[in-house]
């Protein structure tokens, strides 16, 4: 139980740094491995899209990240700096088979109970997701 | 990310180990277009050692697929961990892949391909 609230710079190593820091979070949570990996995997899909597609790798540009862990769920919103990332997310379309991109939202609504998406103040996109705890889809022998 | 290549006949293996994800992609790319230079198409990336695989690091497959075919070559996956390989159901990838259970049955499906031509 707690809260997690960060502020990432919009460069690829802050994925990593976001892993870790999260991860660290997530192991002292009492949670399973197989758990921790899949809400570790599905936020990440989350800090990742608005890297690459809110702030677009802009330096200028934050990603914050708040958490808070209760008994019964997890809920973490990720929010960038971008512009239009509503209108980009109400307008998607599922990937292609072919597709190179597009199939991270899919895993985040896989692994999740529940995503909703809003437009913050200045243009960005809040990704909000929420895990039940009791009902978390667990990948096979992690 | 670190990638082992070898060769087995007339197909090149990537041995890929650590995380695909978006910071590792490019080099996975690179190493593909390495295997072109020496004229070669037959490609197998063996997954056993990759410890981490998000969207972007199936982006970064799908997108060395694409080239293998375009350059008239082939690619076959194998020793896939099983939450990688319901990464690959999840996304439905599975069905564009040809993806083997090890090494070995892959590489010997390049060879029974060859025998037939």
């Amino acid at each position: 139980m707690g809260n997690f609230d960060k502020k990432y710079s919009s460069e690829i190593e802050s994925v990593k740094l976001f892993e870790d820091d999260f991860g660290s979070f997530l192991k002292g949570q009492k949670m399973s491995a197989k758990k921790v990996f899949s809400i570790l995997m599905s936020v990440s899909e989350a800090f990742n899209n608005a890297l690459v597609h809110g702030n677009k790798f802009d330096c200028s540009k934050l990603i914050a990240v708040n958490i808070n862990v209760n008994e019964n769920s997890l809920t973490a919103d990720i929010i960038d700096e971008g512009i239009d990332g509503i209108k980009k997310i109400k307008s998607r379309q599922s990937p292609g088979m072919h597709a190179e991109s597009g199939r991270g939202i899919n895993l985040i609504e896989h692994f999740s109970s529940e995503v909703k998406y809003e437009e913050e103040r200045n243009g960005g996109l809040k990704i909000s997701i929420t895990f039940d705890l009791a009902q978390v889809p667990q990948l096979r022998e992690l | 990310m670190e990638i082992l290549k070898r060769e087995e006949g007339n197909v090149s293996i990537l041995e890929l180990k650590g995380r695909l994800d978006l910071a590792s992609g490019g080099a996975l790319k690179e190493a593909v277009k390495n295997i072109f230079a020496n004229n070669k198409s037959s490609v197998h990336i063996n997954l056993e050692k990759v410890e981490f695989i998000n969207s972007s690091g199936l982006g970064s497959l799908v997108s060395v697929m694409k080239e293998i075919r375009l350059n008239k070559g082939r690619l076959t996956l194998s020793d896939m961990e099983s939450y990688v390989k319901e990464i690959f159901e999840i996304t439905q990838l599975s069905h564009i892949f040809e993806i083997y259970d090890s090494e070995k049955e892959a590489i010997e499906s390049f060879q029974t391909e060859s025998s037939k031509v």
